[in-house]
């Protein structure tokens, strides 16, 4: 087979204009990474940017405007206390009690159903906030970004006045398209723009595009706790606002590595053989 | 393998992550309310995240000699309990304490605790 490296004749010469030595780049780059390619003279780095031109929350430029400084410094690295899962539950559709009766059925007879998390897929928000394992949050003026030890998820609250993005132009995300601003000690998240397919809360209730998060989040106890009030509202999956409040311990000796969901990660594992485990397939959300 | 105390603390820990052992996944299938022993020779120990499990050759009841396999919390929570890289050797003969499946099906279960060859034990022993 060939080498995948490219030899003399694509290398850009000097004489080239600017333009061509970019398109010469893109064109380099893209071969190298496989089959991406893109039009023109356009580098391949740059069709990354924000498609709205937003500055990125950690550009220099954007750090160095006037933001207003939080109020509260939220970072640290804290656990989830309680039961993870979003109980006491609202009044469901028939399609989501349907789907809520046959994963609670399951597990009292000792099989798993629907367990979407456990075969990899991501969790999600607001699952991702109370799935037993620690997070760190890391609290900059333009944003706070939170990182899970839970399948290394990254979830980032934009602090930086921005708005939502088009719906249009946003990818669906599993954690979902967060913006925060302050109402006195407060921070306040909306949430949207959530990928829907195969992300459920606890397992057993569907979301659709309708579904949207508001938190309002704050420390208490000197700083030794967040607590974080969840209203969750989806009117195609339950009537009005499902409000829980969850809340998270400050760890001080709690650094973690990477737990990546793999392959194998389930393989021999008693609890995924097929007999205890069920899996909706095709057709469901 | 150093010898390893059962202290308060580590009892805290124990009591701590007893309830979420379904870290990952649904612990749906294992019997939380039991807790047994089985004797049996290290086949092979995984010491990871998301989650751990240990492979053992053990008796299945009816006197065949198979592999069990029994499935840990994640390592990083499984440090705090005394367990290490190492704490399994392969073909060390152990107890190992576990849950077993809901169903009563021999072959595999929920790690909980285990004494080691040299009599020390990790994890979370219930009193006999």
């Amino acid at each position: 087979m060939e080498p995948m490296l490219l030899g003399n004749a694509f290398r850009p010469r000097k004489t080239r204009p600017s333009h061509a030595r970019a398109s010469v780049r893109a064109a380099l780059a893209a071969s190298l990474c496989g089959s991406l390619t893109l039009p023109g003279a356009l580098a391949q780095e740059a069709a990354w940017e924000n498609a709205n031109g937003q500055l990125g929350a950690l550009s220099r430029a954007n750090l160095a405007l006037d933001h207003p400084a939080h109020p509260v410094d939220l970072t640290g690295t804290y656990t989830p206390e309680g039961f993870w899962e979003f109980q006491p539950y609202p009044k469901l559709n028939a399609e989501a009690q349907a789907l809520f009766d046959r994963v609670r059925k399951g597990a009292a007879e000792g099989r798993t159903v629907n367990d979407v998390t456990g075969d990899c897929w991501p969790p999600g928000m607001p699952i991702v906030m109370t799935r037993v394992w620690p997070f760190h949050v890391i609290a900059l003026e333009t944003a706070i970004v939170i990182v899970f030890n839970f399948e290394n998820q990254v979830r980032w609250i934009y602090t930086d006045g921005r708005e939502h993005s088009d719906p249009n132009l946003y990818v669906p995300s599993y954690n979902g398209e967060s913006i925060g601003h302050w109402q006195g000690d407060t921070l306040v998240v909306d949430t949207r723009n959530f990928e829907t397919h195969q992300h459920f809360i606890d397992r057993l209730i569907p979301l659709s595009e309708q579904f949207r998060i508001v938190e309002r989040i704050s420390a208490i106890e000197n700083g030794n706790r967040l607590s974080i009030e969840f209203t969750l509202t989806d009117p195609e999956n339950w009537e009005g606002d499902w409000v829980v409040t969850k809340t998270f311990l400050r760890q001080e000796r709690m650094d973690f590595v990477e737990s990546p969901c793999l392959p194998n990660t389930n393989e021999g594992l008693p609890a995924m053989q097929p007999q205890y485990t069920e899996r909706l397939g095709a057709g469901t959300p | 393998m150093r010898r390893f105390s059962l202290t308060a603390k580590v009892l805290t820990a124990a009591l701590a992550v007893s309830a979420p052992a379904h870290a990952h996944h649904s612990g749906a299938a294992y019997d939380g309310s039991k807790t047994l022993r089985i004797e049996g020779t290290v086949e092979a120990w995984r010491f990871a995240n998301p989650h751990s499990s240990l492979q053992l050759r053990a008796d299945d009841g009816a006197g065949n000699i198979v592999v069990w396999s029994f499935e840990g919390n994640p390592a990083g929570m499984l440090a705090s309990l005394g367990y290490r890289r190492d704490t399994f050797a392969p073909s060390a003969q152990v107890t190992v304490v576990y849950n077993p499946m809901k169903d009563g099906r021999p072959g595999g279960g929920r790690l909980v605790g285990a004494v080691l060859s040299d009599g020390s034990t990790v994890g979370q022993i219930p009193p006999n």
